[in-house]
């Protein structure tokens, strides 16, 4: 390692070294200005000058290419710098010879030499910068208008709108993270350590020293090792560039611990209360069971419904203040077919319907089978019939249907089977006796029917 | 009394006026703006109030509470937590390490010895959930899967009246309002027939005091106060009409009474006088709803079975729970009961028995009875005291005999309904029944639970007096999310 360590000891002067030439081809450059020129006398400084120009420029090339020889630098950024250098070190030499006393060339020449090379010091200047110091150095604290015009946001995907069996968590949560920090030295072409990142099959095969993950055993996942490792770790990767955030490797850590499964849908894995929230808060990912009114999504209705439905005798309540569905109970002791039809003119937005003790007929049933959103039904102490409730299969999404204290008899159990989305069942004080319930109750594996207690 | 609105001969204080303009106006124009239909409409709306407060903050899975408050304290040690280390220490004193820096009362302060006295009462593990139960509540061990056992209550006062404070207004001092006075200011009633918060108390019960001060209003609009209702020909004093006065009558009245305190509130601006106008119009129209919800006599008898035969003796705590579902069905919000006689600081063993008598089989009645109605789905019952009772005997520990004085470093409560689950205990306390050891609950945490369970975010809800936001939970509470459905 003495070999290494020595190119490495060189190498490390490159940073130090390019300030020179920097400063030397500088002063060419104002030299070479027409006002610090007189009559010939300077052409022998301006040719020294640019003799050491071109000499400390090859120089601190050569320690660069000597510092790109431990392989933490990442190609993309490394190559536009390598090779613009190179270009900086042929035109300071070209400068230099161009104003050799016995070479006379028009001016013409010189000028075009001296723009290239202004603009060729400018850009290796910055690209060597920002591969030393990141390439946010520069924008990092400039003020706001600056900032937002550079910095790129780090922006995870948004999965809000999408529902959590069709979000793929290596292909969409985990392996963009890979292909940020990794890919660029794990691809097709450049595969350091033997890992190639740009397939899951190469992800999949691993590098040299072993396997890039292993389901549950985080031991043997050497990717999640050597990207939590302290960054004063030789081992630590990525070995330039911005780390793994701590909400990153958690992800990743999670995504093993589970499996390391390169295929299934998030709504295949366990969560932590931790990674809850992180994926709710990275990606708007809403891991927890949601109810049918929280996925509704409607626009807020004017106070005039409110009124027209206090007018009717109807109380009422919006879910919440961001929910704009409506729990409505029925007042009075009999429901007139103009209260209904009040409903259904804004029948998608009544999720809770009390309608208990005001003699619901079968017809008003087959309106009450149009408010699509229905979720809790109580028809409880009215005339109802279990026939009557057929019509009631066209609410997919009723969870609670609450049917005491009326006629409905043991038909009851052949209709609901119409409603799959039933979760309870209320038929306490009906002719459906508790054994009936018992014998039908096998039937309904997701419906709780609760009858004598 | 709202000290915000110190007025004279205007309608805006000069301060109201600088508020107004300089965000009100702009906050009235840009909600033309947004909904030109009719910004003031909200004024109409029986549900104003939680509209203007943009509540409740998210979808709620309660709407209604019932609060069985066992005032006196009940003892953990001889009902829900089993502790049989006790047992096997009888008489011995409690350890200086288990004991602590606990504060003592006066009661027992004085005493030289501390000796530990296990319960006379048979333990049994009960239900599915296997949750510990003694003898002296059958009933409520038959339902103990339906119900979530809290071991792991404590709160800050030793004293009854501080701590019913606590519980009730999250305040050891009076004068804050109390829950049901938060919710419904907060949000609103459902049935504008029937007022948001009632209060029944089981009649010819002694003991600690209740004052009413525990269902007051504090600072909040007074409509918002608890309306206790008496077993009795007047459940509401002086509701019904005077002799001689018929309803028509009584109608022209209120009519003209509310015209010169329209005039009144143009003149001074005390919004006061808007609270007494809707508590004159409530009245009103409780004068039909109350008798009706009162009455009893439509029940069946299976019912009465149910619910004990104190159900049919008006203004007992069976009675009080059976009207308690009552007023639920009618959508009031938020119904306490309060049942004395639980501070047994002398007879443990004899008083606690009667007590469970009282209160057992109606409590259990009560729960099943919402249950079956489907009412459970969005019902909340609340069992508990103020305090919890001491490991050790106050006074003379003999065979037959002990008693407890007052321990608020633990005790147990439990609930039943929406939004909870079912079935499980949370928290424990030591071997010693004395400290808490798992999950502590204090009394704001407790409050701030209940509160989002009825989607309210408890630090949010506030109501500004004398220059302070205040909240129930002050600046304490942490939602219980573990006991959380």
């Amino acid at each position: 390692m003495i070999g290494l360590d020595l190119t490495q000891f060189l190498g490390r002067l490159h940073p130090l070294l390019v300030h020179l030439p920097i400063g030397f081809i500088l002063l060419a450059l104002i030299f070479e200005l027409k006002r610090f020129r007189g009559k010939g006398s300077n052409f022998n400084f301006l040719q020294i000058t640019w003799f050491i120009a071109f000499l400390s420029s090859l120089f601190s090339a050569l320690m660069g290419w000597l510092l790109a020889q431990n392989g933490h630098y990442i190609d993309t950024e490394l190559t536009p710098h390598q090779y613009t250098g190179i270009l900086l070190v042929l035109f300071s030499c070209v400068g230099w010879i161009l104003r050799i006393k016995n070479i006379r060339l028009p001016s013409f020449f010189s000028q075009i030499n001296n723009f290239i090379v202004l603009v060729l010091l400018i850009i290796v200047g910055h690209l060597g910068g920002s591969l030393t110091h990141g390439s946010d150095y520069l924008t990092k604290y400039a003020p706001d208008f600056i900032k937002l015009k550079f910095e790129k946001q780090k922006n995870y995907k948004t999965f809000e709108e999408l529902p959590i069996d069709s979000v793929f968590v290596f292909k969409e949560l985990v392996q963009p993270l890979l292909n940020e920090k990794c890919i660029a030295c794990h691809n097709n072409e450049i595969s350091r350590g033997g890992l190639n990142m740009s397939t899951v099959e190469g992800i999949q095969k691993g590098g040299k020293s072993g396997a890039a993950f292993t389901g549950q055993n985080l031991n043997k996942s050497l990717i999640f090792k050597r990207i939590s490792y302290s960054q004063e770790n030789e081992k630590f990767m990525p070995p330039t560039g911005v780390p793994f955030s701590f909400h990153e490797i958690q992800l990743i850590q999670w995504w093993i611990q589970e499996g390391a499964n390169y295929t299934a849908a998030l709504s295949e894995f366990a969560f932590t209360p931790y990674i809850k929230a992180l994926l709710l808060k990275q990606y708007g990912l809403d891991t927890r069971a949601k109810s049918w009114v929280e996925k509704v999504k409607l626009d807020p209705l004017p106070d005039s419904v409110f009124i027209a439905l206090e007018n009717a005798n109807f109380s009422w309540r919006t879910l919440s203040q961001s929910n704009p569905l409506l729990d409505v109970r029925f007042q009075g002791d009999k429901l007139p077919t103009e209260a209904l039809s009040l409903l259904e003119t804004y029948a998608p937005y009544i999720t809770w319907l009390n309608l208990s003790g005001c003699e619901v007929k079968d017809s008003d049933l087959k309106v009450i089978a149009k408010l699509k959103n229905l979720t809790r039904l109580n028809l409880q102490q009215n005339p109802i019939r279990a026939r009557d409730l057929v019509s009631l299969k066209t609410l997919t999404h009723i969870e609670i249907l609450n049917l005491h204290s009326t006629l409905v008899n043991q038909d009851v159990f052949e209709v609901l089977k119409a409603i799959p989305s039933l979760k309870k069942v209320f038929l306490w004080n009906t002719r459906v006796s508790a054994n009936a319930v018992l014998k039908n109750k096998a039937a309904f594996p997701q419906t709780e029917f609760i009858s004598e207690l | 009394m709202n000290c915000n609105h110190d007025h004279d001969n205007s309608d805006y204080s000069r301060r109201d006026f600088l508020t107004k303009t300089t965000l009100g106006l702009g906050g009235l124009s840009l909600a033309s703006m947004l909904n030109s239909e009719n910004v003031f409409a909200s004024n109409k709306l029986s549900n104003s109030n939680s509209l203007d407060l943009r509540l409740p903050h998210f979808v709620p899975k309660v709407k209604r509470v019932i609060y069985l408050f066992q005032s006196g304290a009940p003892s953990q040690l001889d009902l829900f937590d089993y502790k049989p280390t006790l047992n096997k220490m009888q008489g011995q004193e409690l350890p200086a390490s288990v004991f602590g820096e606990q504060r003592l009362t006066g009661m027992t302060a004085g005493q030289n010895s501390f000796p530990l006295a296990g319960s006379l009462f048979n333990f049994n593990q009960h239900g599915n959930s296997g949750a510990w139960v003694s003898d002296l509540m059958p009933n409520v061990s038959k339902i103990s899967d339906e119900l979530c056992f809290i071991k792991s209550m404590h709160t800050d006062a030793i004293n009854h009246d501080p701590a019913v404070s606590l519980l009730q207004t999250g305040s050891q001092l009076p004068g804050r309002p109390s829950i049901g006075s938060w919710l419904s200011y907060g949000l609103g009633t459902d049935n504008k027939n029937l007022p948001g918060f009632v209060v029944l108390i089981t009649k010819d019960k002694y003991g600690q005091p209740l004052y009413s001060r525990s269902w007051g209003n504090g600072f909040l609009p007074s409509q918002h106060q608890g309306v206790q209702f008496r077993s009795g020909k007047n459940p509401v004093l002086y509701l019904d009409n005077p002799p001689g006065v018929t309803k028509q009558l009584r109608e022209e009245q209120l009519d003209y009474l509310s015209k010169m305190q329209q005039d009144k509130h143009g003149d001074i601006g005390d919004p006061e006088i808007l609270s007494r106008i809707s508590q004159y119009e409530m009245a009103f129209r409780m004068q039909t709803s109350v008798p009706d919800v009162m009455d009893l006599s439509k029940e069946p008898d299976s019912i009465f079975e149910m619910y004990g035969e104190d159900s049919r003796k008006p203004g007992t705590f069976a009675a009080n729970c059976l009207l308690a579902r009552r007023l639920i069905e009618k959508d009031v919000k938020f119904v306490q009961l309060y049942h004395q006689g639980w501070d047994h600081h002398g007879d443990l063993p004899k008083n606690i028995k009667t007590q469970c008598k009282e209160t057992d089989q109606p409590t259990a009645a009560l729960i099943k009875d919402l249950k079956q109605r489907g009412l459970l789905e969005d019902t909340l019952v609340i069992w508990g005291g103020e305090f919890g009772r001491t490991n050790y005997s106050q006074g003379q520990l003999t065979e037959t005999n002990y008693a407890r004085d007052h321990h608020p470093a633990c005790f147990t409560i439990f609930m039943a309904g929406a939004g909870i689950k079912k079935g499980i205990t949370y928290g424990q306390t030591d071997e010693f029944g004395y400290n808490i050891i798992e999950n502590p609950v204090h009394v704001h945490d407790f409050q701030a639970t209940l509160m989002h369970l009825m989607g309210i975010d408890h630090e949010k809800f506030t109501f500004k007096f004398q220059g302070r936001r205040f909240r129930l939970t002050d600046v304490h509470g942490k939602v219980v999310k573990d006991i959380l459905a």
